[in-house]
């Protein structure tokens, strides 16, 4: 398959906009073809997916960022709602935080997910376009598209 | 006849004795006999009967056909009896039923021919014993007037005695030697048996006098000869012990028994002895002597130990005891002269002037040692007794008594009675002394279990009871008291009281003791009052108003009050006891409450010191607590704070350097500068959020430690850290070995980090950094050092350096926060260790810490 050709989507969960900007900018940076959609709570995630398993036509998240201090249980219920998608269950999770403790590292292991501190300079931020694609690359197709 | 012979001593002549024969026949009313009168017969009659008067010897006349008989006083022992009846009788109806020859003899003789009858036996009564004697019977006619044989003379002529067979057999086998010694011829007869009797063979010398006398032991002799005589000369028999001589040598006892037969003239005629050998009854008397001398000295002996022997000997020689004799010493004992019979059950029983008793008790008579032993037969033994005497006076005796036999009956009762008054004494006083030693002990045992129970009481009003209650017990009192002062949250002297053994409304009614002259000596703390009836004492009733116990009151006899008086010489109460009956309280009662008086003044102290310091405890943990809760607020907010500061900063970060690419070429150098200034301030802000979050979460790590972290490894770790800054200082670090100890790696990590990074850091320009770290145990923990040769620290700052955010150079030439030795201390504190700094200024600085050592650690 030529992944430059194919668009790649991306899901995010992101309340915070400047964060939103960055990670856009990363993406931008060094996945081409690349199609973002931003939710800011796991509520409108979880509605994305209910789409997205009710309509084949619409195009299925290649990946999904989750940042973890989404406010209540939001992101969780919403990366749960993901994995039980047919389409969309077997991709790529990225958590997203912007401290360096075991505990979210640990609690990222948990949810089967890949983890991403949040760092404070541009350049290591930027480096979030390359793990995604990375990410994206490594991920079995949907089995929608074989 | 019998008339005549009451009458006869008045016709009787004067020279004849009375009652004799002679009398009989000269008195005898003849005429009315056949024989008729005396002056009718013929003349031959008339001489014979002259003759018969005056013959001692037994004569007999029969005259006439009739044998019609006169005789003489000599025959009045062969006739007995009928010596009176016979005369002037016929002897026919005597003399032939005895004398079978008599007839045949008697008609020769009247034919006028003399002979003699010979070996005539007839009992003879002499010595008032029957004896047969022989006789030759020399019968004679007496020729009448007219030429013719008008009777017959008959003279009793008695022969010395022939022994029978039978008799000679009987002495021989008895060993009865025989002597028969005529003496008027001088012809002696020895027996076989008196020959051996004399150590002779039978026959071996002529017997006789000079044979007998020759044999006797010289000493023996002249008694022996002379006794003979003199027997024979008083008519006696002779009866005489001697000593014989034998061939052998031997000495023979000889017992020698003699009679002598007279004449009627009281000539002695014939002596018959009898000899035994009784060598062996005299050795047997010798021995019975010796035994009866050895005896005798015995009973003296005894006799004399039962006078002086110090134990009393009581005798009794009946069954029933009722008559029982006391040696002086029994007779002390129990306070009686020893002549009179000590028998309680005796006839004067009653009326002895002892009383005996036995655990206390009187003691009937019969159940009496000795009654008892006698009454039952048996021995008793060790049996105690107390003799109360007349006067009083006590005496312990220890008794035995043993029963005495005779016949495999009992006769009497043996008693023996030592008086054991002293060791009784003695035994009292060494029971009262053993007692007291108990008591001591008792009391220094109640008191130790005083004093541990009061010690473990820190309570004051439970420990004011408890010592109440065990004075009270200790001291069998009947009620309790226990008057102390205690002083109020406010300050205010208040008496508060404890009672054991009645209850609080006993006392309700009345005030609290005061300063009375009772009181008095107790509440100044000036020892204790023992009184054994406070109603006699002189310091009771004199204050009023009750002027003594108030009405109402329980009674009390017995008192006893001990103050207690702290160490401070602080005299807190007392303690009161009283008992309704008089003299309860004893000297060891007085000491034990003194004891416990002591005990209650300490455990009182004690327990004052502990309210003081339990008070200061919980003031303290107060504030602890509250130290702990404000920390943790602390804490929490410096987290929050840190973490919610760090994502703005990010951004701010992020964004001013996204804004100088997207402006690159568009800004001015002023520009520029400004834009650098709010980067390097939010990386510097930056740098202290992490610290501060770093320092929040220094000692937030969970988990049990489940063996000690080697220290020599985290310090390789804390140097591969580092290595950025060694290798830009070209610093030298080295260390000597590093032991194991208890602590979270990642801490430890932290310490050694923060230190090695400072020694480098604060480096002196002119050489490169040289750091040395080492360990060194010191009792349960290790010191940790590490040294340098950096700037140094000066004095007034080493303590303040540890504080958070404390810097002493400007972060342009020392980078940092002044977080980093904040985060030491804490972690070490948290391991219960401590963190200090030795410097010298341009010399360098050591930063010590302590941990504890495994196995220390729990």
């Amino acid at each position: 398959m030529d992944n430059t050709a194919r668009t790649i989507n991306v899901l995010v969960i992101e309340d915070s906009e400047p964060d939103v900007y960055l990670i856009r900018e990363a993406l931008r940076l060094h996945v081409p073809n690349v199609a973002v959609e931003v939710v800011e709570d796991g509520e409108k995630a979880i509605r994305i997916i209910d789409e997205v398993d009710r309509d084949d036509q619409r195009p299925c998240p290649d990946i999904l960022l989750l940042d973890l201090h989404l406010p209540r249980r939001s992101g969780e219920e919403a990366l749960e709602r993901f994995r039980r998608s047919p389409r969309c269950g077997q991709a790529p999770v990225l958590a997203m935080s912007s401290s360096e403790s075991p505990k979210q590292r640990a609690r990222a292991e948990e949810l089967g997910a890949s983890f991403f501190r949040k760092p404070s300079t541009l350049d290591e931020f930027l480096e979030l376009g390359r793990i995604v694609r990375e990410l994206v690359s490594c991920a079995p197709d949907e089995p929608g598209q074989t | 006849m019998e008339e005549n012979n009451v009458d006869a001593p008045t016709c009787k002549p004067p020279e004849t004795p009375v009652g004799s024969v002679d009398s009989l026949l000269r008195c005898a009313q003849w005429a009315g006999t056949p024989l008729g009168p005396r002056e009718l017969w013929p003349q031959s009659l008339k001489t014979v009967f002259e003759i018969l008067v005056s013959a001692r010897q037994p004569m007999f006349a029969w005259w006439g056909e009739d044998l019609l008989q006169l005789h003489n006083d000599g025959c009045r022992a062969i006739l007995g009896a009928s010596y009176e009846a016979a005369l002037g009788s016929s002897a026919r109806a005597y003399w032939p039923a005895r004398i079978p020859a008599l007839e045949a003899a008697l008609e020769r003789v009247f034919g006028g021919e003399a002979l003699t009858i010979p070996d005539v036996r007839l009992s003879m009564e002499r010595n008032r014993r029957n004896e047969e004697c022989c006789f030759d019977l020399r019968l004679t006619p007496i020729w009448d007037d007219q030429g013719r044989v008008g009777g017959a003379l008959c003279v009793c002529d008695e022969r010395p005695a022939q022994l029978g067979e039978t008799r000679q057999l009987a002495l021989a086998v008895g060993h009865v030697g025989v002597w028969d010694w005529d003496l008027r011829s001088g012809a002696s007869v020895w027996s076989d048996e008196h020959f051996r009797a004399l150590g002779l063979d039978p026959g071996a010398c002529e017997p006789g006098y000079e044979a007998w006398a020759s044999r006797i032991f010289c000493e023996d002799r002249v008694a022996s000869e002379e006794g003979l005589r003199s027997a024979a000369a008083d008519r006696r028999d002779y009866e005489h012990e001697y000593r014989v001589a034998w061939p052998d040598g031997a000495l023979h006892w000889l017992y020698t028994r003699a009679r002598f037969f007279h004449d009627a003239a009281a000539e002695p005629l014939r002596m018959i002895a009898l000899t035994t050998d009784v060598t062996e009854r005299k050795q047997a008397e010798e021995r019975i002597a010796s035994l009866n001398r050895d005896l005798k000295r015995r009973v003296t002996e005894f006799e004399t130990l039962l006078e002086v022997a110090p134990v009393g000997i009581a005798l009794a020689n009946d069954p029933e005891c009722r008559d029982i004799t006391v040696n002086p010493a029994a007779a002390e004992m129990l306070g009686i002269p020893t002549v009179i019979n000590a028998s309680k059950s005796g006839p004067q029983g009653a009326e002895l002037p002892f009383r005996v008793l036995r655990e206390g008790r009187e003691v009937s008579p019969e159940d009496l040692p000795m009654q008892q032993s006698a009454t039952k037969g048996t021995v008793l033994r060790d049996l105690e007794y107390e003799v109360v005497q007349a006067d009083g006076k006590v005496v312990n005796l220890i008794e035995y008594s043993a029963p005495l036999f005779e016949d495999g009956k009992v006769r009497g009762c043996l008693g023996v009675f030592v008086d054991i008054t002293g060791r009784k004494a003695a035994e009292r006083e060494r029971m009262l002394l053993l007692e007291r030693a108990q008591t001591a002990r008792r009391t220094a045992e109640l008191l130790n279990q005083a004093g541990l129970a009061l010690a473990s009481e820190l309570d004051w009003e439970k420990l004011a009871q408890k010592i109440t209650d065990i004075a009270t017990q200790l001291t069998r009192a009947a009620y309790g008291a226990f008057f102390y002062d205690t002083i109020d949250a406010a300050g205010r002297t208040e008496t508060l009281y404890t009672l054991s053994g009645t209850t609080r409304g006993a006392f309700e009614g009345f005030a609290i003791p005061r300063d009375t002259p009772l009181f008095h000596s107790t509440y100044a703390g000036q020892g204790i009052i023992r009184c054994g009836d406070v109603l006699a004492d002189e310091r009771y009733g004199k204050a009023p108003p009750h002027y003594g116990l108030p009405d109402g009151h329980l009674p009390v006899r017995s008192y006893l009050a001990a103050p207690v008086t702290l160490r401070s010489g602080e005299t807190l109460g007392g303690l009161f006891f009283g008992h309704p009956e008089a003299g309860v309280f004893t000297e060891d009662d007085e000491a034990l409450v003194a004891g416990l008086a002591a005990q209650a003044a300490v455990a009182l102290d004690n327990a004052r010191l502990f309210a003081r310091v339990e008070r200061g405890r919980q003031e303290l943990r107060r504030v602890n607590d509250e130290l702990r809760r404000a920390n943790q607020d602390l804490e929490q907010f410096a987290y929050s704070a840190s973490h919610d500061l760090q994502e703005p900063l990010r951004h701010i970060s992020i964004y001013s350097e996204l804004l100088r690419r997207k402006c690159e070429g568009r800004f001015d150098n002023e520009a520029d500068e400004l834009m650098k200034s709010v980067m390097d301030g939010a990386r510097r802000m930056e740098m202290l959020v992490r610290d501060l979050l770093a320092y929040t979460q220094a000692v937030n790590v969970t988990g049990a430690m489940s063996e000690p972290v080697d220290a020599e490894r985290v310090f390789q770790l804390a140097l591969s850290n580092l290595r950025e800054a060694i290798r830009e200082n070209a610093a030298e670090v080295t260390h000597d070995p590093l032991p194991p100890v208890w602590a979270h790696e990642v801490h430890l990590v932290q310490l050694f980090q923060n230190l090695v990074g400072n020694a480098i850091k604060y480096r002196r320009d002119a050489e490169p950094p040289r750091v040395h770290a080492r360990a060194e145990r010191a009792g349960a923990e290790w010191i940790f050092s590490v040294r340098d040769n950096g700037i140094g620290i000066e004095r007034q700052y080493r303590e303040r350096i540890f504080g958070l955010f404390k810097r002493l150079h400007g972060g342009r030439k020392y980078a940092g926060t002044g977080i980093g030795l904040a985060i030491c201390q804490k972690i070490v504190e948290s391991y219960g260790g401590r963190i200090w700094v030795e410097s010298e200024i341009g010399a360098g600085s050591t930063f010590f810490f302590t941990l504890p050592c495994p196995g220390e650690r729990e």
